[in-house]
C-alpha cells in the first residue's frame, strides 16, 4: 500500500497531445476514479502509471519511488482490464497463481494466497476450470483475483465492468464495493460511467481532453460542478441548460428567457448585483425541477407547456418547453395527472440552481 | 407451353426460380468438377480393378489382386510408407518452426522490413519444379555451388543426391524452402490480429519473453496452427514434383514417396492398374490420416475458443 503522485504528466503521440499536465495526490488506500469520456485521456493516464505507456514529461511516484523508468513487472501494481486478460489455456489456479511463480514464491506460499482469494472472491468450485468455461462476471472475479493474490502497492482498474450486461454491472459493482472493505489496496479506477465513478470513488476525477476537470469527492461534483462540462457529465437524468439573461426589475434579479421567467432568490441573486445583465447559463438538474405550486419563500415558479413524458413506475419523468430547451422534470409522482400539451405549473429548487458562464463555461459563483 | 400458359403456372413446380437460379449459378463450376475430378476418379477406380496395360487391350478385370499386391510389396511397405511420413512429419514441423520464428521477427517494426519480407515471400511465387530445379544444380556432385561451399567449410564431400539420406535430406529441405513463407503470412496475419492485454497482463505478471511465448502467444496461435498443419499435413502427404525432379525417387527407389510411386508404376512401368491401385491406396491412408487429424485440430480448437 502506497500513496500515487503524478506530477506535470504529459502524453503525446507526435503532435497529439493525449494527456495535458494531469497532477494528482493519490492518499494510501484511497480509491480514486477517474471518468470522462472515451477518448479524454483517462485510460492513456492509468496505463502510464502501469507502465504500458512512456510518459513523454512529469513524473510518476508510487510510494516513494519515481517509477518513470521501471517496467510494470517492477512497480509493484496489478490491473485488471476490461476484457479480463486471462491466460485461456490455464485453469483457474493456475491463472491466480502465474504471477507468483514468475516471482519465485514458494508453491506452499501460492497455494495460502490462492485460497484467500479464492474465499475473498468466492471462487472456490471454479479453481479447476479454463477461463473461457466461466461467464463474464466470473472470468472478471478471476482477474480481480490475480490481483489480490499478489499484495501489490496499487490496484489499476480499466473499465473493467464494461463488457458485462447491465445487470451483472451492476452486481459487480456491489462486490467490488465489498471487496474494497477486505482488500484496502490503493486503487485507480478508470470508468466512463458516471454512476460506478459516483458509487465506488473516496474521489472522482473527471477528465475532457486530456485535461482534468475536477477532482473531488462524488457529492462536491455532484452538488458544485466547476463548470458546465462536469454538470452535463454527471448524473442521469442529465442537468437542463437554459441560456437566460439576468435582469434586474425593482429590487430583484430576473432569470429569463422566451416565454420562460423566474425571480432568482436574493442570497443567489447576490452574484449578479455587480453587473445587472450577463449572458449566462442556467443549470439545473431534473430532480430539482418540481411539479407544483411553489411553496412559500421560494420565488422560482413557471408554467410551462409538457412535450413529453416517460412513466417509469417508480416516478414520471417529464419534458416541458422552456425557451429553447426541453426541460426534463423527474422525481414527479407517477400518478400525477400530466398529458401532453398540458401547461403544467412547476418551481425551480433554489439551492439547485446553477450558472454557468455562457462564453467561458465556467461555473459563477 | 404456349397452349396451357395458366394452367403450367398453377401446377406446382419441382424447383422454384430461386433455387433455379441457384443452379444454374453453380453449374458451370460442377460440370468443370465433374469432367475433370468426378469422372477421372470413377475411371481410376476402374482401372485399378483391371489388368489395364498398354499391352493388354483386354481390361481384364482382376477384383482386388493389384491392391493386395501394393500392399504387400516391400518397396511400398518398407520404402514408399515411411518415406511419406517421414517428409510429412518433418517438412511441416520444420517450415512450422522456421515460418513462427519468422513471423516474429516480421511482426517488428525495423528498417527494411518489407524487402525482408518480400524476400522471404519469394519461395512461394516459384513453381515447385524450379526450386527443385534450382537445388538439384547447386547440390549438383561436380559443378553445384552448394556442394562446393560446403566442401569450403569443411563439411565431407558427399555424394548430395546419389546417397539415400543425403538426398532424402535435401528433398526435405527444399520442401522446407518452400513452405516456410506460407506459414510465415499466415502466422503474421494471425499474430498481428492477436489481443494486446493478453501480453500486458503478462508483462505485469514479470512473465519472461519466453514464458509470453508459451503462455501466452501459443495457446491464442493455436486454432491457426492447428488448421495450417492439418492443411500442410494432407498437401505433404501428395508431394510429387520436388521428389521427381531432385531424385526422381532414386537412387534405386530409395527417395521414393506415395505419389511418386504411383507414377512410376502407372506412367513408367506403363501399368495403369497398378498405378491406379496404388493411388486407391495412397488415397485410404489420407483419409485415414485425415480425419485423425481433422479430430484433434477440433479438439485445438475447442479448447482454445
Amino acid at each position: 500500500m502506497a500513496e500515487v503522485i503524478l506530477k506535470d504528466v504529459c502524453k503525446t503521440y507526435g503532435s497529439l497531445h493525449v494527456v495535458k499536465d494531469v497532477s494528482l495526490h493519490i492518499q494510501d488506500r484511497e480509491f480514486l476514479v477517474l471518468v470522462g469520456p472515451s477518448g479524454c485521456g483517462k485510460s492513456t493516464t492509468l496505463r502510464m502509471v502501469a507502465g504500458l505507456e512512456g510518459i513523454s514529461t512529469g513524473t510518476i511516484q508510487i510510494g516513494s519511488t519515481v517509477v518513470n523508468d521501471l517496467p510494470p513487472k517492477d512497480r509493484d501494481i496489478a490491473m485488471v482490464f476490461q476484457n479480463y486478460a486471462l491466460y485461456q489455456h490455464m485453469t483457474v489456479y493456475d491463472n491466480l497463481a502465474f504471477g507468483l511463480r514468475n516471482r519465485k514464491v514458494s508453491e506452499d506460499k501460492i497455494k495460502q494466497e490462492v485460497m484467500r482469494a479464492t474465499e475473498i472472491l468466492g471462487l472456490g468450485p471454479l479453481l479447476g476450470r479454463k477461463p473461457q468455461q466461466l461467464s463474464g462476471g466470473q472470468q472478471q472475479r478471476v482477474a480481480l483475483g490475480r490481483c489480490i493474490v499478489r499484495h501489490p502497492q496499487v490496484f489499476l482498474f480499466d473499465e473493467p465492468l464494461s463488457n458485462l450486461d447491465a445487470k451483472l454491472r451492476a452486481q459487480m459493482r456491489v462486490e467490488l464495493k465489498r471487496l474494497r472493505e477486505r482488500v484496502e489496496t490503493t486503487s485507480i479506477y478508470v470508468t466512463h460511467d458516471q454512476v460506478e465513478a459516483m458509487t465506488l470513488g473516496d474521489r472522482v476525477v473527471v477528465m475532457k481532453d486530456g485535461c482534468i476537470q475536477q477532482v473531488g469527492t462524488p457529492l462536491d461534483i455532484y452538488n458544485r460542478p466547476k463548470n458546465r462540462f462536469v454538470a452535463s457529465f454527471i448524473g442521469a437524468p442529465a442537468m437542463n441548460f437554459l441560456p437566460v439573461d439576468i435582469v434586474q426589475k425593482g429590487d430583484f434579479f430576473h432569470a429569463e428567457a422566451q416565454d420562460f421567467s423566474i425571480r432568482l432568490p436574493p442570497q443567489r441573486a447576490a452574484i449578479f448585483a455587480r453587473t445587472n445583465r450577463r449572458p449566462v447559463t442556467l443549470g439545473v438538474r431534473p430532480e430539482q425541477v418540481c411539479f407544483g405550486p411553489c411553496p412559500a419563500g421560494h420565488e422560482t415558479a413557471f408554467s410551462a407547456p409538457v412535450e413529453v413524458t416517460e412513466q417509469l413506475g417508480a416516478e414520471m419523468v417529464i419534458g416541458v418547453r422552456a425557451g429553447d430547451t426541453l426541460m426534463m422534470a423527474s422525481r414527479i409522482a407517477p400518478e400525477a395527472p400530466i398529458a401532453v400539451h398540458d401547461h403544467v405549473p412547476l418551481w425551480l429548487d433554489p439551492r439547485g440552481l446553477h450558472f454557468f458562464d455562457r462564453e467561458s463555461e465556467e461555473a459563477i459563483n | 407451353m404456349s397452349m396451357a400458359p395458366v394452367s403450367a403456372a398453377h401446377r406446382p413446380r419441382l424447383l422454384g426460380e430461386k433455387e433455379r437460379f441457384m443452379l444454374l449459378l453453380i453449374a458451370p463450376a460442377a460440370l468443370v468438377l465433374l469432367s475433370f475430378e468426378v469422372v477421372p476418379i470413377l475411371i481410376g477406380m476402374n482401372a485399378s480393378f483391371r489388368d489395364w496395360s498398354l499391352v493388354n487391350p483386354q481390361k481384364t478385370w482382376v477384383g482386388l489382386r493389384h491392391y493386395v499386391e501394393v500392399f504387400t510389396d516391400p518397396v511400398f511397405l518398407k520404402i514408399v510408407l515411411p518415406n511419406t511420413f517421414i517428409l510429412m512429419v518433418s517438412s511441416v514441423t520444420l517450415s512450422l518452426v522456421f515460418g513462427l520464428a519468422l513471423a516474429h521477427l516480421l511482426k517488428r517494426q525495423f528498417f527494411g522490413r518489407i524487402l525482408i519480407q518480400t524476400v522471404v515471400l519469394l519461395p512461394l511465387t516459384i513453381a515447385p519444379v524450379i526450386t527443385a530445379t534450382m537445388m538439384r544444380w547447386s547440390f549438383n556432385d561436380q559443378f553445384g555451388i552448394l556442394t562446393n561451399l560446403l566442401a569450403v567449410i569443411g563439411v565431407p564431400q558427399v555424394g548430395w543426391l546419389s546417397e539415400r539420406w543425403p538426398s532424402f535430406i535435401i528433398i526435405i529441405l527444399t520442401d522446407v524452402w518452400i513452405w516456410t513463407p506460407w506459414f510465415t503470412i499466415i502466422l503474421l496475419a494471425a499474430l498481428q490480429g492477436l489481443p494486446k492485454e493478453p501480453y500486458e497482463a503478462a508483462q505485469i505478471d514479470a512473465a519472461s519473453k519466453w514464458g509470453i511465448f508459451t503462455h501466452v502467444t501459443l495457446p491464442l496461435l493455436r486454432p491457426v496452427i492447428a488448421v495450417c498443419v492439418l492443411i500442410r499435413a494432407i498437401d505433404a502427404f501428395r508431394t510429387f514434383d520436388q521428389v521427381w525432379v531432385l531424385t526422381g525417387g532414386g537412387p534405386a527407389r530409395s527417395t521414393e514417396v506415395f505419389s511418386v510411386y504411383a507414377y512410376v508404376e502407372a506412367f513408367v512401368n506403363l501399368d495403369l492398374g497398378r498405378g491406379a491401385a496404388a493411388a486407391g491406396a495412397g488415397a485410404i491412408i489420407m483419409l485415414a490420416v485425415g480425419l485423425g487429424l481433422y479430430a484433434i485440430v477440433n479438439r485445438a480448437m475447442e479448447v482454445s475458443r
